[in-house]
């Protein structure tokens, strides 16, 4: 579920950046805000390593043998509250870039957005808090849980679509992506959900104290689980219909342009191919077997036999540089232990 | 100097964690707290420092009175070390871990860097202080606690369980450390051996009560009282009587 | 439950290298972190259909763990597992664009095989970069300077202290999970049905400790909002490895390097 820095376009990745960016601002400024409790502080840095660690621990789906992690989002905005949540969630999706290579520096952006922002600042304060209100029965609790975690996940991987077609860096298909990662994602919703709402049961048996959402719930006003599942239903809607509009635009949208820019950077790649081709024309003794001369090949610029091995050598030279640069250490290093 | 007068401390759910406790620790005194689990020794330390609310009685430390509008400036006198090191080293470093008191108590920058090096020398833990508290060792994260606590300069520090989870070099410095140190302290332990090294006094809680208050070398011999506190004599001097 | 043990030696490892010093570690974190996303940027920006034009942008992995003392051996095989989803992303361009684009000594070579060379190689890449990032750049050092940069104080307070606490609650789910496992033998991980209970369990113990650390933070005079850091600012040499990195990152972006040096090679002949 996690972005990849190389699926995305400098342009989608930074405006998720601003975006992330800004929800991490507001949730910050909130916090400082409203009666915060400087006890949150530590909890919420705790928490954080806590669904961390959560995170690793494999639990087994009977019937399927397969195994389930658990993300978080709605644990952890039930237990701290959605602003320190989304802070802290923001604080896990970056120790888990920085350490362990699961997302990556531009497509934090990302990251945030679909797996923080749409759990604990959309998901959590419009389906779960709503449901719990009128009780924090075993049977409200499972479906505020499952209900939320389900509505985060699948919009988070509609996100993940969109971003992706959006950046036009792979050829996968909207309508298949969407269609291969809707299910998946309701299914690891529903699991998730599920061990959401066993944790919260068995935290709330014992400590009610902990669970922020118990502490929040007003004594008065309650909405009627059918208002609700109603209102989850038009907003996933409305999400899904609106990122769907975008993403499917494009690909068409995509492909109109690249026809345009082939075209163009057809002329432009035979007029350099003519020029590179001249220039190895005069030295064929070395490349023998390169062939410009096919027609109609459409070139890009750069993607030529020289460009390979331009190319090669090119890599020859940094790892040659890196192996002197090593080699001088080691020297430095056994003559400063002799020495 | 630690003055407490008929202290009472009863939990939410009616446990009665301490029942008129009265005691005076001089200027300069090392008392050790000793008692079975659940005596009250922690729940003592905690009410000094104004973390479990006595419900009656008062205390004076530091020369401060116990009461909630002066637990700010009581804080400052007198430090806690805690029992788990892990939970006093939230910092991302030594350095900051220690930094932490004097930055709350507002001293200027320099002033805190000044302040910080000369604990850390003082404790002989100047290498330690660039590095982050999770990778410390046992002992290197007890002596740094320590620190934390020591930054702030109080005239009175509690200690709960200070060789507690220790291996034998470790435990070794640390009640080293402990006989070097200057201030008033109250040392909540269940290393007797360690106490009467490091102590001249102890006092004996059961159940909330006293037992009994006396020099060291008298309580932790007396293998009847010892005994009659759920506690045992020094294994120093063949444990079990 | 192998996850979190893996996981576990994975921070302590890159911890270790973290730790070293050499003329990388010195640098200013946020003259790191800055080139770091300059270099995602940039690679990432890079065409489609131009693989060849990453080429260039190995001189900054190959060089920064040179001269940081990193095992780079290790490096690639660590990003290499982070690669699967790009290579699955990828395929797509392998299947769906087969047009020929270039001809290469005669092959004909599709546009999706371009694109799928170039999306693994950005991946590759840029996992480099970041995981060379971390590796020469202790968290605790960078996260003092993010206020610099704007950072929220409550956002790098909880960064810091959850990477504080990450390793000790690794630990203690560790051994939770070895007490589990010991008393059930058969089970390949927790049972869903015990789940509640595992993680709840971990979750009370976590509160707890969050009390505590409180207590502690309050003993010490903590009066809230946020315990501060203090932001070192950059000096001399992180300014001019600043610009200069940005420098050959820019060129090797807009500069056809491989061409170049391919077409020199056959204009030299």
């Amino acid at each position: 579920m996690h972005m990849a820095d190389a699926l995305l376009s400098p342009a989608v990745g930074g405006a998720m950046c601003a975006v992330s960016a800004g929800a991490v601002a507001y949730a910050a400024a909130k916090i400082g805000k409203d009666e915060f409790d400087d006890k949150k502080i530590p909890l919420m840095g705790i928490m954080g390593a806590f669904v961390f660690a959560a995170q690793m621990i494999n639990f087994t789906i009977p019937g399927t043998g397969s195994s389930g992690h658990l993300g978080g989002g709605i644990l952890l905005a039930a237990t701290l509250g959605k602003f320190p949540a989304f802070l802290t969630l923001t604080a896990v999706l970056i120790i888990q870039a920085l350490f362990f290579a699961d997302g990556g520096l531009l497509a934090l952006g990302c990251n945030v957005f679909n797996l923080a922002c749409l759990t604990c600042l959309i998901a959590y304060p419009l389906i779960f808090k709503p449901i719990i209100q009128k009780g924090m029965t075993p049977k409200r609790i499972a479906a505020a849980s499952v209900l939320s975690a389900v509505a985060g996940l699948v919009s988070g991987a509609l996100a993940v679509v969109a971003e992706t077609t959006l950046s036009g860096i792979t050829e996968l298909p909207f309508k298949t992506f969407a269609g291969l990662m809707i299910p998946i994602h309701l299914a690891i919703g529903l699991v998730e959900g599920l061990v959401t709402a066993a944790v919260l049961l068995f935290v709330y048996g014992m400590r009610p104290e902990i669970l922020s959402c118990a502490a929040e719930r007003k004594a008065l006003g309650g909405v009627s689980v059918k208002k609700v599942a109603i209102a989850m239903l038009v907003a996933t809607a409305l999400v899904a219909g609106g990122l769907s509009l975008l993403a499917s635009a494009y690909p068409d949208g995509l492909e109109w342009s690249i026809e345009k820019t082939a075209g163009e950077a057809e002329l432009a790649a035979q007029s350099e191919v003519h020029e590179a081709a001249a220039k190895v024309q005069e030295g064929t003794a070395i490349l023998p077997d390169y062939d410009y001369r096919e027609e109609g090949a459409a070139a890009i610029p750069g993607t030529s036999a020289a460009g390979l091995v331009g190319a090669a050598i090119t890599l020859a030279v940094a790892g040659g540089c890196g192996f002197l640069i090593h080699l001088a250490k080691k020297r430095r290093q056994k003559a400063a232990a002799q020495g | 100097m630690i003055e407490v007068k008929g202290l009472y401390v009863t939990y939410p759910d009616g446990t009665r964690a301490l029942e008129g406790v009265t005691f005076l620790v001089e200027e300069g005194e090392r008392v050790a707290l000793i008692g079975a689990n659940g005596a009250g020794k922690s729940t003592l330390l905690m009410a000094l420092v104004g973390v479990c609310e006595a419900s009656a009685g008062s205390a004076r430390v530091a020369g401060i009175e116990l009461s909630k509008k002066n637990l700010p400036a009581l804080r400052a006198h007198a430090g806690v070390v805690l029992q788990n090191p892990d939970d006093q080293l939230f910092c991302a470093t030594v350095y900051d871990d220690v930094a932490f008191g004097p930055r709350n108590l507002g001293m200027r920058e320099e002033d805190v860097q000044t302040r910080v090096q000369s604990v850390l020398a003082e404790l002989g833990i100047e290498k330690l202080q660039s590095r982050m508290p999770h990778r410390l060792s046992g002992g290197e994260k007890r002596v740094a606690a320590i620190a934390t606590v020591l930054s702030m300069r109080p005239s009175v520090v509690l200690f709960d369980e200070p060789t507690s989870f220790l291996d034998p070099r470790a435990r070794r410095q640390v009640a080293n450390l402990l006989k070097r140190l200057p201030y008033t302290m109250l040392i909540a332990t269940h290393d007797l051996d360690m106490a009467l090294e490091v102590c001249g006094r102890a006092i004996v809680l059961q159940h909330g009560r006293m037992l009994a208050d006396g020099p060291a070398k008298d309580i932790l011999t007396d293998a009847e009282l010892m005994d009659g506190a759920g506690l045992e004599l020094p294994l120093g001097l063949g444990g079990r009587a | 439950m192998s996850r979190l043990s893996d996981a576990m030696a994975d921070l302590y490892a890159v911890e270790q290298l973290a730790e070293k010093d050499t003329p990388v570690h010195r640098m200013h974190p946020l003259a790191k972190l800055l080139t770091a996303l300059a270099f995602v940027v940039a690679v990432v920006s890079c065409g489609r259909y131009q693989p060849l034009r990453l080429a260039p942008f190995t001189f900054y992995p190959v060089l920064l763990s040179a001269m940081a003392d990193l095992p780079f051996g290790r490096l690639l095989r660590r990003a290499a597992l982070a690669l699967p989803f790009a290579v699955v992303a990828g395929a797509s361009n392998l299947f769906f664009d087969t047009a020929p684009a270039a001809h290469l000594w005669g092959v004909p070579v599709s546009g999706g095989t371009l694109a799928f060379a170039s999306v693994v190689l950005k991946a590759y890449l840029s996992v480099l970069a970041l995981l060379i990032l971390t590796a020469t750049t202790r968290l605790a050092d960078l996260s003092a300077q993010l206020v610099r940069l704007k950072v929220p104080p409550v956002m790098v307070t909880v960064l810091t202290m959850t990477y504080r606490y990450l390793s000790t609650l690794m630990e203690e789910a560790s051994s939770m999970s070895a007490a589990y496992a010991l008393r059930s033998p058969y089970a390949k991980g927790v049972k869903l049905a015990h789940m509640g209970q595992f993680a709840g369990q971990l979750l009370i113990r976590s509160a707890d400790r969050a009390e505590r650390v409180y207590a502690a933070m309050k003993l010490r005079g903590y009066a809230g909002p946020v315990p501060g850091g203090r932001g070192v600012p950059m000096g001399r040499k992180d300014w001019v490895y600043l610009i200069g990195v940005l420098a050959a990152v820019a060129a090797a972006r807009l500069v056809d390097v491989p061409s170049a040096v391919g077409g020199l090679l056959g204009g030299m002949a």
